[in-house]
């Protein structure tokens, strides 16, 4: 972090001292001018703009100091109170630059010098110290906001890159060559015409699939079908007759983006719902058409008589908000329960977004 | 079948379980025998050494000698057999196509997946035998009654048969052709063409909206409207396969 560069610190803090300077000594040139009508104020501003070009000739150690000693952690007094020992060092420093400065052009007077020495001393290191304090207490003050704010990132970070190394660890466990294996061994041990080996294989076509998929937020809809053909190939297995699976494509809109698992919930509730009922066979369509230029997406169930009330749920919400995030008000989902049909339909803008 | 005897196939894979049921799967199909049976590398080397194999079901991840490697050895030979992979690894698929196998099949498959798969290697070796010619045929020539036509594959959309012939039906015509749906079926490439039904062969470069119902009552629309039924017994292959092509 550049905060933490004693060098970033030494070249920032020049244009603030020239800033400094002007604003602390303007008043003070102009005055003159004005009431002593003194000549050349630009060398005039120079003199008086020394004090704060020593503390720039001192920046590089400053700063180096303040960045290699923060106050903080577990040994911030013992830091605190190596601050106040530099104090101490950098303005007797600066005050001796001042008073170098001074001898070279009061050398011939030796008793002025002294004097000088004294006023330097009685009435600058006050001041000094607390020009001292000021540039520490800054330098710290915007090194833990930058830090505050570096740490904030990074949390936001970490948490996605856990999220995908949760994932990629739960893909890696599955160990898939091992599971589809393990799945054509159980095949093995089960003759041809079984219903066990149909499951087995359909569940492995499914995971496959799955597995196989990349962590993207779009997919085309032709890998989402798939993944849902192959998704109601196994609930057909497992719901037998009772379960009439149907899919309505065209084939115009097999390359549309999509995006990823947005119907897999809706599937997910129709089929829920059209197995309810005891004894009717429950069907479960799907169909994906373009409509005036939009796709649409259409998951439709049978609900018997018996059947208790289907409304929308948590996942028809997740599902808003994601269609809301990709598309704002260019997609909807609708749904609607009429003559013994529930249908939940999506309309996303075919063309790409913007 | 087209030579007038068994398909010989050589199975190999090193575990017992998988390696006896791609035997009884093979064994399924009278048109197929299983002429060696391996459990590593090595041993394939030897079977085909002393056998007359036409195609090899190969597992990748063998012990020593791996299928890949064997396929990369074995391409090198005049006369090899035509090779199948059969796997639980469906990334090496890429790789596989690129060594020029025929078919590459993911564990665990349905029996008839795998059987197609080598009907077709059978058929294609015999094809190279007959030096029919390595380059997959693209045209066909059919007959109407205004005379004899040259059809690109590409043009055909949708092939059906009754008891006697096949009809090829292609830029809004129909031609009568001598064959059988399944001769039909081992010639044309799958993709773009797929059985659909047991008298119907699609051409899914054609296909305008899919219909698939798990009851058998689903069908197929083409772009020239035509429309073909969908038998339950091919509709899993037909809609993997519409869903899968990129």
């Amino acid at each position: 972090m550049r905060v933490d560069d004693w060098r970033w610190w030494s070249l920032a803090i020049l244009p603030a001292f020239i800033v400094l300077t002007a604003l602390i000594e303007m008043p003070g040139v102009i005055s003159g001018l004005l009431l002593q009508r003194e000549a050349a104020p630009a060398l005039l501003m120079l003199q008086y703009a020394e004090c704060w070009l020593y503390w720039t000739a001192l920046a590089p150690l400053m700063f180096w100091f303040m960045c290699r000693f923060p106050v903080e952690g577990s040994c911030w007094i013992k830091r605190a109170l190596l601050h106040v020992a530099a104090t101490v060092g950098f303005v007797a420093s600066h005050l001796a630059l001042h008073a170098a400065t001074d001898f070279t052009r009061i050398v011939t007077d030796e008793y002025a010098f002294v004097e000088r020495l004294t006023a330097l001393l009685r009435y600058s290191a006050p001041t000094e110290v607390i020009t001292f304090l000021m540039i520490d207490g800054a330098f710290h003050a915007v090194r833990f906001s930058a830090r505050a704010r570096w740490a904030a990132e990074r949390e936001r970070e970490l948490l996605h890159l856990k999220t995908v190394a949760e994932l990629e660890a739960l893909r890696r466990r599955l160990q898939p060559h091992f599971l589809f294996n393990a799945l054509n061994s159980l095949c093995a041990m089960l003759p041809e015409r079984d219903n066990a080996r149909q499951m087995a294989t359909r569940l492995s076509d499914y995971l496959r699939l799955t597995l196989n998929r990349a962590s993207k937020e779009m997919v085309s809809l032709r890998e989402e079908m798939a993944l849902l053909h192959a998704y109601l190939e196994v609930e057909s297995v497992r719901h037998g007759d009772r379960l009439a699976t149907r899919f309505s494509i065209s084939e115009d809109v097999l390359d549309a983006p999509t995006p990823v698992l947005v119907l897999q919930p809706l599937v997910e509730n129709a089929v829920k719902f059209a197995t309810a009922g005891v004894e009717d066979v429950g069907e479960v369509t799907l169909d994906a058409h373009r409509r005036n230029g939009a796709l649409v997406l259409r998951v439709t169930n049978s609900i018997s008589d018996g059947a208790p009330p289907t409304g929308e749920n948590q996942g028809h919400a997740i599902i808003r908000e994601r269609l809301a995030a990709n598309y704002g008000a260019g997609a909807a989902l609708r749904t609607d329960r009429s003559g013994g049909r529930y249908v939940a339909e999506i309309t996303l803008p075919l063309e790409a977004r913007a | 079948m087209m030579s007038g005897r068994q398909v010989r196939v050589l199975v190999a894979d090193d575990e017992p379980l998988s390696l006896s049921l791609a035997c009884s799967t093979i064994a399924v199909d009278p048109r197929l025998v299983v002429a060696a049976q391996c459990n590593n590398g090595q041993s394939v080397l030897d079977a085909l050494a002393k056998n007359d194999v036409d195609v090899a079901v190969l597992d990748i991840n063998m012990p020593r000698v791996d299928g890949l490697a064997l396929s990369q050895l074995l391409a090198r030979e005049q006369s090899s057999p035509e090779i199948v992979f059969v796997t639980a690894h469906s990334q090496h698929a890429l790789e596989a196509f690129d060594l020029g196998v025929s078919d590459y099949v993911t564990k665990p498959y349905d029996g008839d997946r795998l059987r197609r798969a080598v009907l077709r290697a059978a058929a294609r070796r015999h094809a190279q035998a007959q030096g029919t010619s390595l380059a997959p045929m693209e045209k066909l020539l059919v007959r109407s009654r205004t005379g004899t036509h040259l059809l690109a594959f590409s043009e055909i959309e949708l092939i059906d048969a009754d008891e006697k012939e096949v009809w090829i039906q292609a830029n809004d015509r129909r031609f009568r052709y001598s064959s059988t749906i399944s001769a039909m079926e081992r010639m044309l490439p799958c993709p773009p063409f797929v059985r659909t039904h047991r008298s119907h062969i699609v051409n899914l470069d054609h296909v305008s909206v899919l219909n698939d119902a798990n009851n058998g009552t689903g069908a197929i629309t083409l772009k020239s409207g035509a429309v073909s039924p969908i038998s339950r017994r091919y509709r899993r292959r037909l809609s993997a396969l519409f869903f899968a092509r990129p």
